[in-house]
């Protein structure tokens, strides 16, 4: 007979090789199986974690591990074609939002008139009674209550209605009008409602428009070949606006301020308007009516000047004095 | 402005001027007369001298008038009781004009010669409590600043001095050398019907005003800038200045341009005037002003004082014409006599003071001029010797210089208890009954490089006693502490080891990133030091 | 404080050119040391160069003046000189008048120069040109333009406008809070 194979000892090699499954901690784990999640509320020891950091470390997350793969199997099992599946229950935590909680909508124009004149909100059923009927009827819709003048098959007709008069159209008209107004009261209060959360950061699409016509505009004024430097200027023309002026530095070299002056200053002499300075000798080199009147004094040509220059000389005053 | 009144209309003329060339014509008008033939450099000198000299005369005369009509009447006086002052003070007893005038003579002979004169039984303090009571209420002074002026002086001279504060000054007027010469202004001005003197051989530019035909502050001469108006005293401190040609100079308070406009004209237009004011409404004077005389080498500009350093330095020349009470200017301005408290002392004082030091330290010192000249239109000792005093403290690199007036009484070199540096000697003081010019106070300080340092005569006790008395940054004491205990701060090098192997320890284990250890561990290593160093 | 633009440039120098005509070349390329045109708060200055170096340190809202100042331009871009420009009109100026003494004071006013007053007058001055008015002993005291020219001013009658007043020393008294 064979011996009957110990195998208590083997195992008990191995099981001390392994770690035990069972893993006791002082405060126990709170754990949240639906997430997979462990959260251990143990004070980590801090001289272990001080003296052999990555192994303490490494020892704390394979218990913890461990805990949470005991409460997996304690789970209820399903057989399937991979294998054993866990069922977990819906999570217990909480997450945090991820996205901001929704802005509350900005209040349409009847909603700030009613909370300015205390006016309560009130239901309107989608159920009218019908008092003829005896019966709940739609308020709207197929069949509804406010269809009720088109529907009807005999109508009252006003005493001043012109001839043509078609009561049906009149009441469709009607409520299609008041459908009409309510869209765009609408459109309207989104509008409002843009404007007012949108206004600090970008501009309405209207006002941005505006300004890219203004700027295209002004570029296109100033793209000639000079830049715009020497356009003709239009009366009451706006000036553009954004543009910053850009001026000389203040201290740049006195010979190129020099330069530039004069430069301006020989441009300002051949345009300069005062024709009639010019005519009159102002700053000719020689003043011409001058030199002929000091000539006519002294007697004209050189050669009579000697001759009768007493006599003349008296002449010549006279004439100025004239 | 109007300025095209005929000579009928003259005293409508809103020229503040214009009241003052009334006055001292009363009594001259006799002597001018025979005299008023034009102005040449000959006879200027002489007749400037031979006015002087009768100034001097009559001012004598009155005084001895005033002694001589003491003595009469001895029997006659007796001090009030201190009861009576009281009754007096709140205005129980209403004492006439005459009465007080003679109460005020008497005391004023009693004090001269207590021994001889006093009253049995009554101290010196009694007498000059009266008469300061006496004068504030005979001139309408507020109690305070009579007793402050009061102090100022002797007792007879201090008389003369409040009632010079009532008289006005002589009109002064500066000729402008850049766009006139003296004589030929004066020449111009006699013929528009000016009674005109030289002001005194120590100026070469200023006219004396004795009496206008017509207003001087408006004439096509005074609108041409050829001349500005301005008081003989306010010639000083620019004279005190000295500033060459091409230098760079700052005048602190400039406004209303009349030193601004003589240091341009003393540079022949040339180098840099910054010309600063505080208020930005009178720079619009100043600048008027500058241009008038036709001043091309200055900058206008609005900083307050303090300011000064940061904004620019490197001066080579500040004129600090501080902002002050106005105790020189009591004939100009009467309303000083009452608005003046113990606080607005206090705080021009302390403003003086920052600002004394901000022009020094303006200065560039390696330049040759490197002066700052202070002046103020105060008499007081606190605005003026005390400021001066307080700066040579502060900064040891600046000493005073001789200011290079021919005339003034010297600054107080002591004042109540005060000592002050014995350069102070070396101000000048100018009172309205001696020099018959505003009350002035001129002060040249010559700024060398900061690390020399002065020696100093007073003792350490004192300066720190002024230090807290003006609550300023106590800067200086500390290197003063260095400076004066030397042998009692020796150091002690058994004592110092230990300290100095500590954080030596210290800086190594640092530097090795080697966090320190507790602090019972580093006593036992202190310990084991100890033991080895035994 | 900047220097000026071109156009502003040319407003300036037009305006000058009509009283110092070709001298201002001078005022440009001068001979002692360089000088420049400033601007500050509409103020022009003609100012040395190296003095302007200096003044820049002076922050803007503190500085008031600097070296001459000649004129401002208004609001609507139009130069005008001012008295503060006179010593430089003076300097080089083309055309002169001289006034008689009597008629010193209504000129200090702000009135026109009548032909009674007219003591002396530059030879040849045309209609329109702006002069320099001097008194008789030649003291400048202002600028104006001519009214007449020179030959034309023979034939008219004492009372009549010779020099239309435009800036004169009296200014500095009447117009000290507008004019810095």
């Amino acid at each position: 007979m064979r011996p009957t194979m110990d195998v208590s000892e083997l195992l008990q090699a191995g099981a001390s090789k392994q770690k035990s499954i069972q893993v006791e901690k002082e405060i126990p784990l709170d754990i949240d199986i639906g997430y997979l999640a462990a959260t251990d509320p143990n004070p980590i020891d801090e001289e272990e974690y001080k003296n052999n950091r990555e192994e303490y470390l490494q020892s704390v997350a394979r218990d913890n591990a461990q805990l949470l793969i005991n409460h997996l199997f304690s789970l209820p099992i399903e057989s399937s074609q991979d294998g054993p599946l866990a069922k977990l229950p819906p999570p217990t935590t909480t997450l945090p939002r991820a996205k901001p909680l929704p802005k509350p909508k900005p209040p349409t124009k009847w909603e700030k008139f009613a909370a300015a004149k205390g006016i309560q909100k009130k239901r309107t059923e989608k159920k009218i009674w019908d008092e003829e009927k005896q019966e709940f009827r739609d308020r709207w819709g197929r069949g509804g209550k406010n269809k009720e003048l088109e529907e009807q098959w005999l109508v009252e007709v006003p005493a001043n209605a012109p001839a043509d008069f078609d009561p049906v159209k009149e009441a469709r008209d009607a409520k299609k009008k008041r459908v009409a107004k309510n869209a765009a009261q609408q459109t309207k209060n989104i509008q409002r409602a843009e404007r007012s959360n949108a206004s600090a950061s970008l501009p309405q699409e209207r006002e941005k428009r505006k300004t890219e016509l203004e700027r295209d505009l002004a570029q296109t004024r100033i793209s000639t070949a000079s830049m715009g430097k020497f356009d003709k200027k239009f009366q009451g023309e706006p000036k553009l606006r954004g543009v910053k002026r850009k001026f000389d530095p203040n201290e740049k070299s006195a010979d190129s301020e020099k330069a530039s002056a004069l430069a301006i200053l020989s441009k300002l002499d051949t345009s300069r308007p005062s024709k009639r300075a010019r005519a009159e000798g102002g700053d000719d080199v020689l003043n011409v009516r001058k030199a002929i009147r000091h000539e006519s004094r002294t007697g004209g040509l050189s050669g009579e000047r000697t001759g009768g220059r007493p006599g003349k000389d008296g002449k010549g005053r006279g004439g100025k004095r004239k | 402005m109007d300025f095209l009144d005929s000579d009928e209309e003259e005293e409508a003329v809103p020229t503040k001027k214009k009241a003052r060339f009334a006055e001292p014509s009363s009594d001259e008008d006799e002597d001018d007369e025979d005299e008023d033939g034009p102005i040449t450099a000959s006879n200027m000198e002489a007749r400037s001298r031979a006015l002087e000299a009768k100034a001097a005369a009559e001012a004598a005369a009155n005084f001895a008038e005033a002694a001589g009509e003491g003595e009469g009447e001895e029997a006659m006086f007796e001090l009030p009781s201190a009861e009576q002052q009281e009754a007096e003070k709140e205005g129980g007893v209403p004492v006439e004009l005459g009465e007080l005038q003679l109460r005020m003579r008497e005391c004023v002979k009693v004090l001269g010669d207590f021994k001889k004169w006093a009253a049995p039984g009554r101290s010196r303090s009694e007498y000059v409590q009266q008469l300061v009571a006496d004068i504030a209420n005979y001139y309408g002074y507020n109690e305070f600043l009579a007793e402050k002026l009061f102090d100022l002086f002797p007792v007879s001279e201090a008389i003369e001095f409040f009632e010079a504060n009532e008289l006005p000054r002589p009109v002064t007027i500066r000729t402008n050398t850049l766009r006139a010469r003296r004589r030929d202004l004066a020449q111009a001005l006699i013929n528009r019907g000016v009674n005109l003197e030289p002001v005194g051989k120590w100026s070469k530019v200023g006219l004396q005003v004795f009496e206008s035909a017509v207003p001087i502050g408006a004439t096509p001469e005074y609108l041409a800038g050829q001349y500005m108006l301005q008081a003989a005293s306010s010639f000083l401190p620019v004279m005190a200045l000295e500033p060459q040609p091409g230098e760079r100079v700052l005048d602190m308070a400039s406004a209303p341009g009349g030193k601004t406009t003589y240091i341009s004209a003393l540079m022949q237009n040339t180098g840099v005037v910054f010309a600063n004011d505080a208020n930005k409404e009178r720079t619009k004077g100043l600048t008027a002003n500058v241009h008038r005389l036709g001043c091309r080498n200055v900058v206008v500009c609005s900083y307050d004082g303090r300011q000064f350093p940061k904004v620019m330095g490197g001066f080579d020349r500040v004129l600090l014409d501080a902002p002050c009470s106005g105790t020189g200017v009591i004939s100009k301005d009467a309303g000083v006599k009452i608005n003046k408290s113990v606080r607005d002392f206090t705080l021009l004082s302390h403003l003086q003071k920052q600002l004394i030091l901000c022009a020094i330290d303006s200065i560039n010192p390696a330049s040759s001029g490197a002066t700052v000249v202070y002046s103020t239109c105060s008499v007081t000792v606190d605005e003026n010797e005390s400021v001066v005093d307080y700066a040579l403290r502060k900064r040891p690199h600046v000493k005073l210089v001789p200011t290079g007036l021919e005339f003034g009484r010297e600054g107080f070199r002591a004042y109540k208890g005060k000592v002050f540096h014995e350069s102070l000697a070396l101000t000048r003081r100018y009172y309205p009954h001696v020099h018959n010019m505003d009350g002035f106070f001129v002060a040249r300080l010559k700024v060398g490089k900061p690390g020399k340092r002065r020696a100093r005569g007073e003792s350490d006790e004192e300066e720190e006693e002024e230090e807290a008395r003006d609550g300023a940054p106590a800067a200086s004491t500390v290197e003063k502490g260095g400076r004066g205990d030397a042998d009692k701060a020796a150091f002690d090098d058994a004592a110092d080891a230990d300290i100095i192997r500590e954080s030596k320890r210290k800086y190594l284990l640092k530097h090795k990133g080697i966090k320190l250890r507790p602090k019972a561990a580093v006593d036992a290593a202190r310990a084991a030091g100890a033991d080895e160093s035994d | 404080m900047r220097p000026l633009t071109e156009e502003e440039t040319k407003a300036v120098f037009s305006k000058l050119a009509n009283y110092v005509g070709k001298n201002l070349v001078h005022l440009i390329d001068r001979a002692d040391a360089p000088h420049c045109f400033r601007l500050h708060r509409d103020r022009v200055f003609y100012v040395s160069e190296s003095l302007m170096r200096l003044a820049v340190s002076v922050a803007r809202p503190n500085l008031v003046s600097l070296g001459t100042c000649l004129g401002k331009f208004s609001k609507t871009g139009k130069f005008r000189l001012h008295i503060t420009a006179l010593d430089v009109l003076g300097q080089y100026a083309k055309h002169k008048v001289w006034i008689k003494p009597n008629g010193e004071m209504p000129f200090l006013y702000g009135n026109h120069v009548a032909k009674a007053h007219l003591g002396r007058i530059t030879e040849d001055t045309p209609e329109h040109q702006g002069v320099v008015v001097y008194s008789m002993n030649d003291t400048a005291l202002g600028f104006g333009v001519t009214a007449r020219s020179t030959l034309d001013t023979r034939k008219l009658d004492p009372m009549a406008i010779v020099v239309f007043h435009q800036a004169d020393v009296g200014e500095y008294l009447r117009d000290e809070d507008t004019l810095f």
